[in-house]
């Protein structure tokens, strides 16, 4: 489990930009971390493996403070995939990349090998094992750097922002390849702003704004409260705003999945039109 | 980082010193550079070092420049233990005068341009680089990578971040190991600075960028009285300088 007990954090003295958080993460959640931008969740999650130590509070991961070790030693536990793959990628082969993090942790030749195969296999990278990370387009980047931790197999999976600069296919197979492993049992928690990549997740929602949690829930509650969703400064997913007004026909309040709306919407016209 | 890259960013004033003609003030910078090379004693070498707290106190950088000083003694103390070690070992005939003159030489050095730096816009900065008829081209990318420098610092800071996550080491005692761990946060920082500038190429270029061969300026540089005046003193120090090279016998004050 990782913990915050009333976390506080500043980068510059007198600036607070996470302002007593406390939370749980617990073995096997999936989580979504929302809010606008600048609402604190980078800075959030770097507390997790320990890359910053709160002003304020403590971090516990599995009953260790984060004060009392090193990154690396967290790290082998919270495995985080960053926002911008450019930040990480300097290997000339997509193996080597993988294998990086890998050596760092101490694994043998075998289980880099086994791994590295098992990686590139689970994120349909088998064809780059060869090729330079720089030279790949950014969706397949961001799957570099999300495989290069995977990897390592940390028991925490924390991953900043991977819908940005992916299309519509991509992020949802991103979605299924999450909702996949965390099927498995892995603990994995999302940050993003994107409303509608959450909306068709099965996972939990911890909503932050200005520093702040300001509520947290499964995405049914969170995602269809325009009062929450307001002071979140994020908006209502396409499906609720389109589902909202047709409940006064008896339509469910919210429906989150495409083709879930869509057959829905598919029977009652039929309905209609036999009359 | 020891040095931090905010002792050489611009502070934003408008003290005497800030409205100094540019020019004048790099020309100041390079007296003072001049001085730290050609003396090589302790004694003058502590009287330029100290000419720069009242300038200082003009610009009200005060505060900033000790700050760098405090950054680069450390840098300065390796200096002066490398150079005593050296010359004690050597023939040298003052060992303790001279490495502490070399330690100084390196403080006058990096305070020169500190100095320089906290108080030059970097507009004024490539207007000077500009009137001094080197070309535009090459003053513009020295503008830019002076704007630049906290950018990369960010970005480097971002960069080490998601290497320590993948389990990178940046402390320990092996230095050259140290120094191969960089590597995963220079190459990532040096294959995104090649990319943006490429792209600010582009997208400079869509702008009409290298059309026109004459320039012409919003702002333009003015020679004040008081640039006038300051370029007198600074003139005055350099000859100061040389006479007291060639014709005066230093004392050694320690050693
Ligand atoms: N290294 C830093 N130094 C100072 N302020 C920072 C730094 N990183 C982020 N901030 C500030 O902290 C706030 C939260 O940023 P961040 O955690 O990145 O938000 P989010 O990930 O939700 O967009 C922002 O106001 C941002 O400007
Ligand atoms: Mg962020």
């Amino acid at each position: 489990m990782i913990r915050l007990e009333k976390v506080s954090f500043s980068y510059l003295p007198g600036v607070e930009v996470l302002k007593d958080v406390t939370l749980e993460v617990r073995e096997g959640d999936f989580l979504a971390v929302m809010g606008e931008n600048g609402a604190g969740k980078t800075t959030l999650i770097k507390h997790f493996n320990g890359l910053l130590k709160p002003t304020q509070g403590r971090v516990l991961v599995d009953d260790v403070d984060t004060g009392s070790a090193t990154v690396a030693e967290l790290s082998r536990k919270v495995g985080l995939v960053f926002q911008n793959p450019d930040h990480q990628l300097f290997s000339e082969t997509v193996e080597d990349e993988i294998a990086f993090a890998l050596k760092n942790f101490g694994f043998n030749r075998a289980e880099i090998e086994e791994r590295t195969d098992q990686v590139l296999r689970l994120l349909s990278l088998e064809e780059y094992r060869q090729a330079s990370p720089l030279t790949l387009s950014g969706g397949e980047k961001k799957r570099v750097a999300l495989a290069s931790v995977l990897a390592w197999d940390p028991k925490y999976l924390i991953i900043d922002e991977p819908t940005i600069g992916q299309d519509y296919e991509q992020k949802s197979n991103l979605r299924k390849f999450l909702s996949e492993i965390s099927r498995e049992g892995r603990t994995v928690v999302v940050v993003t702003h994107d409303v509608e990549f959450v909306a068709e997740c099965s996972c939990k929602i911890l909503l932050m704004a200005a520093g702040r949690v300001i509520a947290s829930g499964p995405v049914e509650e969170v995602l269809t409260d325009r009062e929450l969703i307001k002071k979140g400064a994020l908006t209502l997913p396409q499906l609720v705003e389109v589902f909202d007004p047709l409940s006064r026909l008896g339509f469910p309040k919210a429906v989150f999945g495409v083709e879930e709306a869509s057959e829905l919407l598919m029977e009652n016209l039929r309905r209609l039109k036999r009359g | 980082m020891m040095i931090h890259y905010k002792s050489f960013k611009f502070k934003k004033g408008f003290t005497l010193l800030h409205r100094l003609d540019p020019r004048v003030k790099f020309f100041l910078a390079c007296v003072n550079v001049v001085g730290a090379l050609v003396l090589g004693k302790t004694l003058p070498l502590l009287v330029i070092l100290a000419s720069m707290l009242p300038l200082t106190v003009v610009g009200r950088i005060t505060k900033e420049w000790l700050t760098v000083l405090k950054g680069a003694s450390v840098f300065a103390a390796v200096i002066f233990a490398l150079n005593f070690f050296f010359s004690v070992v050597g023939v040298t005939g003052r060992p303790l005068d001279f490495s502490i003159a070399m330690a100084l030489r390196f403080l006058i050095l990096i305070s020169s341009f500190s100095i320089f730096f906290l108080t030059t816009a970097p507009d004024d900065f490539s207007l000077a680089v500009q009137k001094a008829r080197i070309p535009f081209d090459v003053s513009f990318a020295l503008t830019m990578a002076m704007r630049f420098v906290p950018v990369l610092a960010a970005e480097a800071r971002s960069i080490a971040d998601a290497q320590r996550s993948r389990g990178l080491e940046l402390e320990g005692r092996n230095l050259l190991r140290r120094a191969k761990n960089y590597l995963p946060i220079l190459i990532p920082l040096v294959a995104n600075s090649l990319r943006r500038s490429m792209e600010l190429a582009e997208a400079m270029e869509s702008r009409g960028y290298g059309v026109k061969k004459q320039r012409t300026s919003l702002y333009s540089l003015k020679f004040r009285r008081t640039d006038l005046a300051a370029l007198g003193l600074a003139v005055l120090a350099l000859f100061f300088i040389v006479f007291t090279r060639i014709y005066v016998k230093i004392p050694t004050i320690v050693g």
